[in-house]
């Protein structure tokens, strides 16, 4: 692993009972980079973030999170809240996780907990209105207001996150996650439900959350955002890696082609392009 | 033309329905006749899923009226909503989580009046189109992945023998050789056996593609409606649901 590596996946395997969903996958992802990891469903793209975020033990492997300075952590040992806290991964969730009935701004201030919490000397210093807790307190608001803004949703932040349409509570979990300040941001198909002018802005976030010096590995089935903004793709089937590149050597590499955008090349040209 | 138009299966009045103080739908007029795929376009938030929950009661229609074969069902409970074969492969997945996949596709079938033979036959069917489900019949639906789960919901709305499937982003999270061999299933259907489909699709492009008829909606109205074909070209079309931007 080379110093420009954020994340690094060694020799990684997850079975359930019988089933090995993931097998021996080994893969890097750069740091300040968009990896994309896609492949058939089932294929183990879901296990493979589990694993990264704690929300599974691996059954064999490594995964070695890297941060700018230097650190480095062994997730795979971590507990799944020390990962998020400390390691700083930050995910969103194929199936929408956010708190429905709380506000908005509310779900983004939740993310926050733990940064004010330690503001408010576990709440005592807060009762008694320290101005730390006070200035702890506005930071995160203005954190909260900055990504409402970013993902277009400031003027809804005090409705219930359960009334926002798909597509828009997509974008609620990404700005809960960027609150956190993420070192790595793992996003589950976050284009899922969005129409084509929808995915365009998607691409557009995920490029300015890049540039903003955030990692970002990114599952997703919609080839026109992975297409754009990928740096480079880690195609999985069955659990093992098939192939791994950028995106003009994916496009092309016939083993994707056969196990993930069809055989057929004008219909797999289109899906590519991502138009009529 | 004064011949007389066949009674549509599916026919949507002037239907409002609203959650507490926001308004979903403002009079939608929609109708589906037997035998057609109707598309149903439009932006996040603009209505479309209400509209096909709205046909089973929730949320109730505040105004307006839904009648399925002739019959009025604006105020008919749910459960004998679905008992006229209405069958929905929702959003989201709602699949039942600790079941088996074949136990969750028994429960589409329970629906129906189909002999024990009619019952193979169908699931043979079903995971002749999805021979991922076959591999993982005795696995629970929780376990499986999200895709699978959605191969799942549609597989279960299809056990169900529907008069009319609804099906609410069916391409959602899906690989994009599924999405099409989903598409191409439904084309097949439609075609040999004369299923009616109302399909609610992100995909507008495919959507559109597929089905004989089209309606846009835009924040709880029907702005535009005609033959999938026809508003594929439009250029309003076009811009607003079919292009991300970077090719214009």
């Amino acid at each position: 692993m080379t110093g420009a590596d954020i994340l690094e996946v060694t020799h990684l395997s997850m079975t359930f009972g019988g089933i090995r969903a993931v097998n021996d996958l080994s893969f890097t992802a750069t740091r300040g980079a968009i990896t994309a990891l896609i492949g058939p469903n089932g294929a183990g793209k879901t296990t493979v973030f589990n694993c990264i975020t704690g929300f599974y033990k691996p059954t064999a492997g490594m995964i070695r999170l890297v941060h700018a300075d230097g650190r480095d952590f062994l997730l795979e040992r971590l507990f799944d809240f020390r990962i998020a806290k400390r390691a700083k991964v930050a995910r969103t969730f194929q199936n929408i996780r956010l708190f429905s009935g709380m506000t908005l701004l509310e779900n983004l201030m939740v993310a926050q907990h733990n940064p004010l919490m330690r503001a408010s000397g576990f709440t005592v210093l807060g009762l008694l209105g320290a101005p730390r807790y006070r200035a702890a307190e506005r930071a995160a608001i203005e954190r909260a207001r900055h990504w409402l803004d970013r993902i277009g949703l400031t003027a809804r932040a005090d409705d219930a996150a359960g009334n926002l349409p798909y597509g828009d509570q997509r974008r609620l979990e990404i700005a809960r996650a960027m609150c956190t300040e993420p070192a790595l941001l793992c996003l589950d198909e976050p284009a899922a439900g969005l129409n084509a002018r929808e995915s365009e802005a998607l691409s557009e976030l995920l490029l300015s959350i890049r540039a903003g010096g955030t990692s970002l590995l990114l599952i997703e089935h919609d080839m026109s955002v992975v297409m754009e903004i990928s740096d480079r793709i880690v195609v999985l089937d069955h659990g093992v890696k098939i192939a791994d590149g950028t995106p003009r050597e994916i496009r092309d590499d016939p083993k994707v082609i056969a196990a993930y955008l069809g055989s057929d090349e004008e219909f797999a040209r289109a899906e590519m392009e991502g138009s009529a | 033309m004064t011949t007389a138009a066949p009674q549509p299966l599916l026919a949507i009045r002037g239907l409002r329905a609203a959650y507490g103080k926001i308004a979903a739908l403002k009079g939608v007029d929609l109708e589906v006749r037997a035998g057609e795929i109707v598309a149903l376009i439009g932006a996040n938030g603009a209505g479309k899923s209400t509209l096909m929950m709205t046909v089973f009661g929730q949320p109730r229609a505040r105004d307006g009226h839904i009648a399925f074969d002739g019959r009025d069902i604006t105020h008919l409970p749910t459960h004998l909503i679905a008992r006229l074969r209405i069958a929905q492969a929702p959003e989201g997945r709602r699949i039942f989580p600790r079941m088996t996949v074949a136990e969750n596709l028994k429960m589409g079938a329970d629906a129906t009046e189909a002999s024990e033979a009619e019952h193979a036959a169908d699931l043979e069917r079903v995971l002749e189109l999805f021979p991922r489900l076959k591999e993982r019949l005795t696995q629970r639906g929780g376990t499986l992945s999200g895709g699978e789960q959605q191969m799942l919901a549609i597989g279960r709305a299809l056990m169900m023998r529907p008069r009319l499937l609804m099906l609410d982003e069916p391409s959602l999270g899906l690989a994009p050789l599924i999405t099409r061999q989903i598409f191409d299933a439904i084309r097949t259907l439609n075609r040999r056996d004369g299923l009616t489909v109302l399909i609610v699709e992100q995909n507008a492009n495919q959507a559109l593609r597929l089905a004989h008829r089209g309606y846009v909606m835009v924040n709880g109205e029907i702005t535009l409606a005609g033959a999938g074909a026809e508003l594929l070209q439009r250029p309003e079309i076009r811009a607003a649901y079919l292009e991300g931007g970077r090719h214009a």
